[in-house]
C-alpha cells in the first residue's frame, strides 16, 4: 500500500511546485484526494529580473507558471527563500568538488538538504504533517518504514537523484507522480487544463544554464586556481601526449574535446590535481571491480552489517549493475560489481538498490580493482 | 527623501536626477523621523521644492509636517507632501499650515481605486505633465472619470465626519495589538515606537522567527498581513523604509505590517495574537534546526 490510494491521510499538505507538469500534477492528485494543500516554489537562485531561461526550473516566469497552476488547482501558493541554504549545501558544495578533481552531483545534494530537508522543516513549522514532490519515484511504508521505490515509468526515474534523503524525511513525505508514467502524467494535466500541460521539460542543472561548468566555476572562485589551469594530458605510460584546458573541465569516461589524436579513441581516465594532469587511455582502461563510497546514507532501519547482495547504479542512466554492498568503517561502503563497470567517476552518487527498493547510497570516493 | 513610499530604483527622486536636478535625500532617524534642523541645514537658494511624506505606509510613523514645512516656506522653497495615509486618521487642514501641494489617494479611505487629489495652493505654478483639452485647470488633460471623482468625495466627506470615532476605534485596536505583541512571550519589536504614529498601522518584529515563514503562516491562518516589500518573484526583499532607519538587512526583512480598517474588531486582534502564540514556538524551533545526519551504515 502505497500512501496516495484513497482519501488523504494527512492534515495539511505542502506541495513544492517547481512551475513544471510533474509537480503541478502531483498537486492536482492529492488536491482530488481532498488534502489540504498549499503550494510553495523554492527560490534557490539568484535569477535576475531579466532572466529568459524559462526552460530552467529556476526562473521568474517558473515561479509565475507555478502560481498560475496553484490557481487553477485553486489552492494557495508561496515562495520560500532557501537562498542561503542553495548557496552552502548546493553551490559552495559544487564549486568545492570540482575544486578537487571530482565530479559532483548538484540535484543529489539539493534535494538531501534542500528540497526536502529543508522544505520539511519549513513545512511543518507551518503546520503541514508532509511535503510531497513531483519527482518520478514512490514511496511505500512498510513494517512502520519508509521504502524508497523506483517510479513506475523507468524512463523518467528519479530515485538515483533521492538516496541522500534521510529515512525521517521520507516518513513524511508523499510522491505521488511516480505512480503513472510520464504520459499519463501529461494527459492529466491536459485532462485537467493545467496551464503547464505542454510545457517542455526543465534541464538538470539549473544554476549552469549554458552548460559551461569551467566558466561557472571560475565566476564563483578566487582568479584562476589550479584546476582551471591548463596542464598536460597523458597517456597510461606517462608521456606527454598534448594539453588540456584546467581539469575542473574534465569528467572521468569523458571522450569528446580532448583534442589528441591516436589510433584508438581515448577517454579520460583520470584526474591528477595536485600535478594538474589528465589522464587519457583506451576504452578499457574506464574498467573498475568496484568502488569504495563515503557519506553513506543507509535507508533501512536494519543496519548493513554484513555483504548483502544488490544493484548499483553509477550514473542517472547506468543500467543498475549487479554487486555485493560491504560496510566499511566510517560510513563508508565498498561495492564488488560481478562485472567490471566503466567510468567510475569520484564525486557521482552510487546509489543500491534492491530490484525496485532503494537502499541507500553514497558519494564515489574512488574506484577500485582487484578487491 | 530616503523614506518614501516608492522602491527606490522607481523613484521620483531617481527620475529628476536622470533629468538633471540635484537632489538630497534627508534620511531619517532610528525612529523613522526627520530631523528639522536636518532639513534647514540643507535647504540652500536653489532648493525649489521639499516633499516628506506625512505618515509613513510600512511604519506609520507621523512626520512633523507643519514645522517642515514652514521651515521649507522660510527659505523659499515650495512645500509638497503625500499625505495618502492619513485621511480617516490625521485632522488635516490645509489652510491652517503652510503646505503648497498635498496629495490623496481615495482608496486609502475607502473610495474608489484609481482616484486621487491633488492639492494646490493659490499661487503655486505647475507644468501639466499631460496635454489635450485642458481639464483640471490645465493641470489634467484627459476626459474625467467623474464616478470615480464623486466616490472619492463620498469617501471624503464620510472620512471627515467619522474622524473621530474612526481614529478611537482603530487606536483601541492598535493599542490591543501591539500590547500583545510586546508580551513576554511574543517578544514583539515595534518600529517606530516612540516616534508619533497613526492609529491602524503596526510594523513588527519577532525576534527569531523568520518574516517569510510567519507570513506565510498568518496567511494559512486567513490574515492578510504584509511584509515590507515583495520583489517580482514574490519573496521577501527587505523593506527600504526600515533600511533607511538604520536596521540591518536581515531584520528589515523580517517586518510583517499589521494595517486596520475600521471593519476590524478586538475579536480580530485577539483571534491574530491567539496565531501567533500558537505558531510562533515551531517557527522558532525551524530557525534554530541544524542539518539532518544520515541514516547509519553500521549500528
Amino acid at each position: 500500500m502505497t500512501n496516495n490510494g484513497g482519501a488523504c491521510a494527512y492534515r495539511r499538505v505542502a506541495v513544492a511546485m517547481s512551475g513544471g507538469v510533474d509537480s503541478a500534477v502531483a498537486a492536482l492528485l492529492l488536491a482530488r484526494e481532498g488534502c489540504e494543500l498549499f503550494g510553495v516554489t523554492m527560490k534557490l537562485y539568484c535569477y535576475g529580473e531579466a532572466s529568459s531561461t524559462d526552460r530552467s526550473c529556476c526562473s521568474i516566469s517558473a515561479i509565475e507558471d507555478a502560481r498560475r497552476t496553484c490557481d487553477a488547482i485553486g489552492i494557495p501558493h508561496y515562495v520560500m527563500d532557501l537562498e542561503a541554504e542553495f548557496r552552502r549545501d548546493v553551490i559552495d558544495a559544487f564549486v568545492g568538488e570540482y575544486m578537487q578533481g571530482r565530479t559532483p552531483n548538484p540535484c543529489v545534494d539539493c534535494n538531501t538538504h534542500v528540497k526536502f530537508s529543508a522544505f520539511l522543516d519549513r513545512a511543518t513549522a507551518l503546520g503541514a504533517d508532509a511535503i510531497a514532490t513531483g519527482h518520478h519515484a514512490r514511496i511505500e511504508h512498510r513494517f512502520g518504514e519508509p521504502r524508497l521505490l523506483c517510479g513506475v515509468d523507468g524512463e523518467k526515474d528519479q530515485s538515483y537523484a533521492l538516496w541522500g534523503i534521510q529515512r525521517d524525511v521520507l516518513a513524511q513525505t508523499i510522491l505521488p507522480v511516480g505512480e503513472h508514467t510520464k504520459s499519463e502524467i501529461r494527459v492529466l494535466a491536459a485532462e485537467a487544463k493545467l496551464p503547464v500541460a505542454e510545457k517542455r521539460e526543465s534541464q538538470d542543472i539549473c544554476f549552469v544554464p549554458s552548460g559551461d561548468y569551467g566558466a561557472f566555476i571560475a565566476e564563483q572562485v578566487e582568479a584562476d586556481p589550479s584546476p582551471l589551469r591548463p596542464g598536460t594530458i597523458e597517456d597510461l605510460d606517462g608521456k606527454t601526449i598534448g594539453q588540456h584546458g584546467g581539469t575542473a573541465r574534465y569528467t572521468i569516461g569523458q571522450r569528446r574535446h580532448l583534442g589528441v589524436s591516436a589510433s584508438e579513441p581515448l577517454y579520460v581516465v583520470g584526474l591528477d590535481n595536485g600535478r594538474n594532469v589528465l589522464t587519457v587511455g583506451p576504452r578499457g582502461a574506464l574498467r573498475a571491480d568496484g568502488l569504495i563510497t563515503d557519506r553513506v546514507n543507509w535507508l533501512p532501519s536494519v543496519a548493513l552489517s554484513g555483504e548483502r547482495r544488490g544493484e548499483v547504479k553509477i550514473r542517472y542512466r547506468h543500467p543498475a549493475a549487479p554487486a555485493t554492498l560491504a560496510p566499511l568503517a566510517g560510513d563508508r561502503v565498498q561495492v564488488r560489481f560481478d562485472e567490471p563497470q566503466e567510468a567510475v567517476a569520484p564525486g557521482q552518487s552510487a546509489v543500491f538498490y534492491e530490484g525496485d527498493r532503494v537502499l541507500g547510497g553514497g558519494v564515489i570516493d574512488s574506484s577500485a580493482d582487484a578487491l | 527623501m530616503r523614506c518614501s513610499r516608492r522602491a527606490p530604483r522607481n523613484s521620483l527622486a531617481a527620475a529628476l536626477e536622470r533629468d538633471g536636478y540635484r537632489v538630497t535625500r534627508l534620511g531619517v532617524d532610528r525612529q523613522g523621523r526627520v530631523d528639522p534642523e536636518k532639513l534647514r541645514a540643507a535647504l540652500t537658494p536653489e532648493t525649489s521644492i521639499v516633499s516628506i511624506i506625512w505618515a509613513n505606509n510600512e511604519t506609520g510613523v507621523v512626520q512633523d509636517v507643519p514645522k517642515l514645512a514652514e521651515i521649507a516656506r522660510a527659505a523659499g522653497a515650495c512645500f509638497h507632501t503625500d499625505a495618502v495615509q492619513a485621511p480617516g486618521k490625521l485632522d488635516i487642514r490645509v489652510g491652517d499650515h503652510l503646505i503648497d501641494l498635498l496629495s490623496l489617494s481615495a482608496h486609502k479611505f475607502c473610495g474608489p481605486k484609481g482616484v486621487g487629489a491633488l492639492f494646490v495652493r493659490k499661487g503655486v505654478r505647475l507644468d501639466p505633465i499631460t496635454y489635450g483639452g485642458g481639464q483640471e485647470g490645465g493641470l489634467r488633460s484627459g476626459t474625467l472619470n467623474v464616478p470615480a471623482i464623486v466616490g472619492m468625495g463620498e469617501a471624503a466627506r464620510f472620512a471627515r465626519e467619522n474622524l473621530d470615532a474612526s481614529r478611537d476605534h482603530l487606536a483601541a485596536l492598535t493599542d490591543r495589538l501591539e500590547s500583545g505583541l510586546r508580551s513576554d512571550e511574543l517578544g514583539g519589536r515595534i518600529y517606530g515606537d516612540g516616534a508619533p504614529r497613526v492609529a491602524g498601522t503596526t510594523c513588527f518584529r519577532l525576534p527569531r522567527v523568520e518574516g517569510e515563514a510567519l507570513l506565510i503562516a498568518l496567511d494559512l491562518e486567513g490574515f492578510a498581513v504584509s511584509s515590507g516589500s515583495a520583489c517580482s518573484t514574490g519573496s521577501l526583499d527587505p523593506s527600504h523604509v526600515l533600511l533607511a532607519m538604520g536596521y540591518p538587512k536581515d531584520r528589515a526583512a523580517g517586518a510583517i505590517r499589521v494595517s486596520f480598517g475600521v471593519g476590524n474588531s478586538t475579536a480580530d486582534v485577539d483571534r491574530f495574537l491567539g496565531a501567533l502564540s500558537s505558531r510562533v514556538p515551531r517557527l522558532r524551533a525551524l530557525s534554530s534546526r541544524g542539518r539532518r545526519s544520515h541514516g547509519r551504515v553500521s549500528s
